[in-house]
């Protein structure tokens, strides 16, 4: 007799359960930098790299994030925990759409393994679901330190947009999961790549793009107000 | 006195080797005394008894200080909740307060009572020190060297008793690199020819030699000079008993600083950091010469800070060494004169006090090193700057979550402290050159009663003033600089970890401490607690436990030996 495979429900963070972008997240760690030197050129850097990376690079590559995490570069270990829970708890945490938070919470009723994907770093993502968790996996980038201090690179896995598709394939295929029976939530055209793969996408708050797409596939859509 | 020290010494049960035994303790009153008293009664209460030996104090007599430190530190609060309204008995019949000094022959005690003591006592832990940096020389060779070489004494002629001379890591003096477990017995840190009693005999000279220099002509000149910028001539000593008084004191000042200046500076010539490290490390070589290596060993804690776990996250007492470095780094002060990873050999207290008890194991079983050090730079490295960081996060938690206005809130809570060079132009020595001059300048320039004369006087009052709290705070900086900044120091801490302890209880392994979590959550909200509201000038918290103890009686069990009876009664 076939054993029926388990199926998942993917949560992409920014964009579906989250309207928070680099440019903020890169503002907020420059600001709050150890020197004032140091606070003054990571803010220009920020200012001047994450707009411009949109426009170098329209789609995700390493480059755009070397770019990147090179505001964050220097960074020592203990600052960037600190900064990451105090952000996570104090800013990002009233701001998640309780919507999603719900949804997630009925799929994994629905006996759904729910799966948390975000380009953000470890040090915010965990914290921002430390209690009461409604995600069974969180798959999200993290730093690489030396000497206790960031340096421009992510750990491998790196996490994006465009690759969101192919980690969650692998991931799907590692842990057994039915993509076609599983569900997916998109918001932007960078999303595309996950939703595309499982059977059953649906759009949250969708860009104009992705919504022309939607109309397209007849995929289902959910609008709130955030 | 070179050991092999990587090899593994297997303790048997530590609660065994502490069955029945007597301890003497010396220092109980002190920051390291009292969690240690508290931790072993608290775990090992199968001893026979521990004499604490105390000093009178005023009127308060040993047992007073001793029932009311019971009844009143924080250190004590485990026993309390522990044993709640049986404490009483359970402190009756395990501690003897015995008056007495242990600076004095026989230590201040009866013929009895010392003889008593030879026969009965299995264990002696000496902690008792004066851990002031440059105090009076008399009074550090008083505590320091007297009281050890009492503790030889007492060893030497007692039946069985084994000493733990409690020290520190930074005898090694001004030098830098990795500092092995032993006694350096032929030479200072500098490297000069050394011998600890010569030493002592030359410092026991010196200090009579400044104290005749009380009758020298120089100094009586020096005595007149100070009273009469008080406005007293010398013609008023006979008629006033104000002047006379006043004479006395200006005496007492200027011989207490010749002390203080002898003392650092012979340190400082020797090779050592300060009085403190130089007459803790006379002690411990007349320590290695008089007493044989089966009766003794030296523990070497580095900078004892607020307790991880015993006797509850947080707990500290008095300044120690990071409390007025993490008060200024609170404030508005930003510039810490430090080195970039300069090992800040930290270690909780009660870490000191588990090495403490496994070092007394280990010699009560004779497997003993002659040296421990108690540190963390060799297993855990953590630095200054990293200090100087986690401090400033800590702060600014603290303000963002309780900041009394919007400056503390949203200003000082990331006004973050950061490390620099000494020559740093903002460092705060330089600062204090700067005001010191903008002060001078502003004094000397217009004078009349114009705005402008009127304005620039109150300017240079401002800079004056700014100049002298720099002044105070550059001198806080100097003390610790050796520590922070001067010498880099990694203390190898192998020994303690050879006797491969397994219970959790007294494991001294700090290879997975976590320092953010405990210098974030624990060692600064203890500071913040125990150690700021002291700076400030307030009182110490005290505990008020729901049921004191009273010793007013004198202790008695029915199972002791005739000589703990005696001493007891």
């Amino acid at each position: 007799m076939q054993v029926e495979k388990k199926k998942a429900a993917f949560f992409p963070l920014e964009g579906v359960l989250l309207d928070f972008d680099w440019l903020s997240l890169a503002m907020y760690y420059s600001l709050n930098r150890q020197a004032i030197s140091e606070r003054i050129t990571r803010v220009i850097r920020s200012l001047l790299f994450v707009p411009s990376t949109k426009i170098l690079f329209p789609k995700h590559s390493r480059e755009m994030h070397k770019m990147i995490g090179s505001i964050f570069e220097g960074m020592t270990e203990d600052r960037a925990t600190v900064l990451g829970e105090e952000m996570a708890k104090e800013i990002l945490a009233p701001r998640l759409h309780f919507e999603m938070i719900e949804m997630a919470r009925l799929k994994r009723s629905e006996g759904y393994r729910t799966v948390l994907l975000s380009e953000f770093p470890k040090d915010i993502v965990h914290p921002l679901f430390a209690s009461d968790s409604p995600f069974d996996d969180i798959l999200c980038n993290q730093w690489v330190f030396k000497n206790r201090r960031c340096t421009h690179e992510f750990q491998t896995p790196w996490i994006h947009g465009s690759e969101m598709g192919n980690l969650a394939k692998d991931f799907a295929l590692e842990r057994d999961l039915d993509l076609s029976k599983s569900i997916a939530f998109g918001h932007n055209t960078s999303d595309f790549s996950l939703i595309s793969i499982v059977g059953e996408p649906c759009i949250v708050n969708g860009n104009y793009r992705l919504l022309q797409k939607a109309k397209a596939h007849q995929w289902p859509r959910i609008e709130f107000q955030s | 006195m070179n050991e092999k020290i990587h090899q593994s010494r297997f303790l048997p049960s530590i609660s065994s080797a502490f069955e029945n035994k007597t301890i003497l303790l010396a220092g109980a009153s002190g920051f390291l005394g009292k969690v240690w008293l508290s931790f072993v009664l608290y775990h090992l209460p199968n001893i026979e008894r521990v004499y604490v030996i105390l000093r009178k104090k005023g009127n308060r007599s040993a047992l007073t200080r001793f029932t009311e430190m019971l009844n009143s530190s924080y250190a004590f609060f485990p026993l309390h909740k522990k044993y709640k309204d049986h404490l009483q008995s359970f402190v009756l019949n395990k501690i003897s307060v015995l008056e007495g000094d242990v600076s004095k022959d026989h230590f201040g005690l009866s013929h009895e009572k010392y003889e008593d003591l030879l026969n009965c006592v299995d264990l002696f832990v000496n902690s008792a020190g004066l851990v002031d940096f440059n105090p009076d020389i008399r009074t550090a060779k008083e505590v320091n060297i007297d009281g050890t070489k009492n503790s030889i004494n007492f060893i030497l002629k007692a039946k069985k008793a084994r000493l733990v001379h409690i020290s520190t890591c930074y005898v090694a003096g001004q030098q830098n690199g990795r500092i092995s477990e032993i006694v350096n017995t032929q030479t200072t840190p500098f490297g000069i020819s050394f011998q600890a009693k010569e030493e002592y005999v030359h410092l026991s000279n010196e200090i009579a030699r400044l104290e005749a220099s009380q009758e020298s002509v120089d100094f009586k000149e020096r005595v007149k000079l100070a009273l009469q910028e008080r406005g007293i001539h010398e013609s008023d000593l006979e008629t006033s008993q104000r002047a006379r008084t006043l004479s006395q004191l200006i005496r007492r000042r200027i011989l207490r600083d010749r002390m203080v200046d002898f003392g650092t500076k012979r340190a400082k010539d020797l090779g050592w950091t300060n009085t403190y490290t130089y007459t803790k490390a006379i002690a411990e070589n007349l320590i290695v010469e008089d007493l044989p290596l089966s009766r003794f060993t030296i523990l070497r804690p580095a900078i004892v800070e607020s307790s991880n776990e015993f006797p509850f996250p947080g707990w500290n007492e008095g300044f120690n060494t990071s409390g007025p470095l993490a008060y200024l780094l609170a404030g508005w002060f930003r510039f810490l004169p430090s080195k970039l990873d300069q090992p800040f050999d930290v270690i909780p207290v009660d870490y000191v006090a588990r090495a403490l008890t496994i070092t007394s194991c280990a010699l009560l079983h004779d497997l003993h090193f002659t040296v421990y050090h108690c540190g963390t730079s060799d297993l855990n490295t953590f630095t200054i700057d990293r200090a100087c960081e986690l401090t400033a996060l800590a702060h600014r938690q603290h303000y963002r979550r309780k900041g009394q206005s919007f400056l503390e809130r949203e200003i000082l809570s990331r006004w973050d402290a950061v490390s620099v060079g000494r020559n740093y132009p903002f460092a705060v020595r330089r600062l204090e050159k700067t005001f010191g001059r903008i002060h001078r300048f502003a004094r000397k320039g217009d004078s009349s009663d114009s705005f402008l004369g009127a304005w620039l006087q109150r300017f240079s009052d401002w800079a004056g003033r700014l100049e002298k709290k720099l002044g105070q705070v550059n001198g806080l900086i100097e003390l610790f600089l050796p520590f922070i900044h001067d010498f880099n120091l990694v203390f190898e801490t192998r020994n303690i970890l050879s006797h491969n302890i397994v219970d959790k209880t007294f494991c001294f392994d700090f290879r997975e401490f976590n320092w953010r979590h405990y210098w974030m959550n624990i060692h600064i909200p203890g500071l913040r607690r125990w150690c700021f509201p002291r700076i400030e000038g307030g009182q110490e918290e005290k505990y008020h436990p729901a049921f004191p103890v009273s010793l007013s009686e004198a202790p008695l069990s029915p199972d002791k030996s005739e000589a703990n009876e005696r001493i007891a009664s």
